[in-house]
């Protein structure tokens, strides 16, 4: 292949672009010089007037990493709050460096910044910034769900009252649960309302994310409810679900009554399937993104 | 003059954006058309497609697009094409559009809209590429000239002569930004005049303009302005030797109030009716 080849051009000014330091070490990278050479490097690009070729080559390099740190900024204002513009710039470089966008859309870009920052060490208020980076996450992945409409007042009502046991719930599209160890969303409430965040203090906190008008939404739930829904994500029925709840009786009636009654008025649900289980999806997640978050987070 | 497609003259449109979608929705302000960012509608099914689809039930609207990485030597994208389509189909899209250039190799997205060097190889490679996605999309894509900063020594082709030769050869349509012909000629030293004279009128279904950051020694493409008299001054010219054609006001960065934006594309209505300058005036300019 000729040095000067499209595949390899390509190839190389990628290297160039995506190679931290200065110009003259992307150049000397061992990505860059995998495709061309050091000293032949030198003559791939012409000089202008006013710039020499690495003057040159440094618009696109400073502006890459400019485009990704300002999408992901988009994404985490939380977490760029809580670790200060320097802190987190520096992690959201080390960020692009392990997991470069492999996808056309940036939407994509920020998935693996929760898991990431618990391979950081030393970073300060781990456990919470890991909480507020999921929840982040969970809230723009609900902004873009798809829309699905919620069930009908009529819906809930034709369901006759011996179906309810087996009947099972769907979750719409826009729905994820989401365990935490602090209370995050309080610090995102804050930030939004532009008052101070209140201090970060432990407390088991169990969310359901999901919209409404369009406009994303964060339920909070007792363990027995989060437990409820969580069975009901995984596609068991409202009988196994409340079982799955482990509840005294006076919490289940609670659940059965006010709770389930706010879970429809919220549009949490989008089907009621009475007819029973197929046997091959028995076992198998749910289909929404509720199953996937609906985990205790490993401490 | 038309272009071969009979392809309407919409106007003066502007992009839709985020931060007017609320003054859109509540006023339905007399625009002539709005040009559509098709990455920013393609995954999501959540408020940004309700307000689309308000927006291409009242108005004309055209799909712009910076993802397809027409150039790029890694393999084509036909998930992002389908879904590309489905968009174009959804919104009643006039036409779509790309950039010349590529956007990541080996499975990497840059995120950029990266230079082509203007080499017979990657002609041959592009003009053999747009075929392909034209067929596919059912629709001749139109190709935009982007902003560059870096000039290949290996290229034998001006980029005038190049995009000429790519969209007769691969039949494609042109997108011609106007304020890009300005940056890259402020760039690499060429004069502007020049790449408009070559661009054949037939072809050119778009017109872009936006301003942009001039840093002494280069000119960034921000979108981030009002167009400078330059650029205005070239838009003249390519009505003159063309004719009406459909053009979009972008605005990207500090984006002011929607009436600010329109009525920054509604100037350019003043190009189209005054004579101007002549050519060898605006030559000396
Ligand atoms: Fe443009």
């Amino acid at each position: 292949m000729r040095p000067d080849s499209l595949p390899r051009l390509q190839r190389w000014m990628q290297a160039v672009i995506l190679t931290p330091g200065d110009c003259e070490e992307a150049l000397a990278s061992e990505a860059a010089t995998r495709e061309i050479g050091v000293h032949d490097a030198r003559g791939v690009i012409l000089p202008s007037k006013t710039l020499q070729p690495n003057e040159r080559l440094d618009i696109y390099r400073d502006m890459y990493e400019a485009r990704l740190l300002e999408a992901l900024s988009v994404d985490y204002p939380g977490l760029a709050d809580l670790l200060g513009e320097e802190l987190f710039a520096e992690l959201l470089r080390l960020y692009i460096r392990a997991h470069p966008s492999r996808s056309y859309t940036l939407n994509d870009l920020g998935d693996n910044l929760p898991e990431f920052l618990r391979l950081v060490e030393g970073l300060p208020r781990a456990q919470f910034a890991y909480d507020l980076a999921r929840l982040e996450l969970a809230y723009s992945k609900i902004f873009d769900a798809a829309e699905t409409p919620p069930l009908s007042h009529e819906a809930i009502t034709a369901v006759p009252a011996g179906a309810w046991e087996k009947a099972r719930l769907v979750p719409v599209a826009a729905f994820q649960l989401i365990a935490m160890r602090y209370p995050a969303q309080l610090y995102l409430e804050a930030l939004r309302e532009e008052k101070l965040p209140p201090p970060i203090r432990r407390k088991d906190t169990w969310l359901a994310i999901y919209r409404r008008d369009y406009a994303v939404m964060a339920l909070s739930l007792t363990r027995p409810a989060f437990d409820v829904l969580s069975a009901l994500a995984a596609g068991n029925s409202l009988g196994d679900a409340i079982l799955a709840g482990k509840m005294n009786t006076p919490t289940r009636h609670r659940l059965l009554t006010t709770m389930f009654q706010s879970w429809t008025s919220e549009g949490l649900f989008q089907a009621i399937r009475t007819e029973p289980r197929p046997k091959e999806a028995v076992g198998k997640s749910a289909t929404t993104a509720g199953s996937a978050a609906a985990q205790w987070p490993t401490e | 003059m038309a272009n071969r497609w009979r392809y309407p003259d919409l106007g003066f449109g502007i992009g839709l954006r985020t931060v007017h979608f609320p003054h859109i929705l509540a006023n339905h302000p007399p625009v002539d058309w709005f040009e559509i960012l098709s990455e920013n509608f393609m995954d999501t099914g959540g408020r940004p497609l309700y307000v689309l689809d308000q927006v291409a039930e009242r108005y004309p609207v055209v799909l712009h697009g910076v993802s397809m990485s027409v150039g790029s030597t890694d393999p084509i994208n036909f998930d992002f094409l389908r879904k590309l389509k489905l968009l174009a189909q959804r919104t009643k899209a006039h036409w779509v559009s790309d950039h010349l250039c590529w956007t990541g190799v080996s499975g990497i997205n840059v995120h950029d809209l990266l230079p082509m060097p203007y080499t017979d190889e990657s002609l041959q490679h592009t003009i053999d590429r747009v075929k392909i996605i034209s067929e596919f999309l059912e629709r001749p894509l139109v190709l935009e000239n982007p902003s560059t900063y870096v000039e290949f020594s290996a290229s034998n082709w001006t980029e005038w002569d190049f995009i000429t030769t790519l969209a007769e050869q691969a039949d494609c349509g042109l997108l011609l930004d106007v304020n890009n012909i300005y940056v890259s000629s402020f760039n690499h030293g060429f004069d502007p005049h020049d790449y408009i004279d070559r661009i054949p009128a037939d072809r050119v279904v778009q017109i872009h303009l936006a301003g942009h950051t001039n840093k002494g020694t280069h000119i960034l493409d921000t979108h981030s302005d009002h167009v400078i008299e330059a650029v205005w001054e070239l838009y003249r010219r390519v009505y003159q030797t063309m004719g009406g054609i459909a053009t979009l006001l972008e605005w990207d960065e500090s984006i002011p109030s929607f009436e600010v934006v329109h009525s920054e594309a509604l100037k350019a209505r003043q190009y189209r009716e005054s004579p101007g300058k002549s050519n060898e005036e605006a030559h000396a300019a």
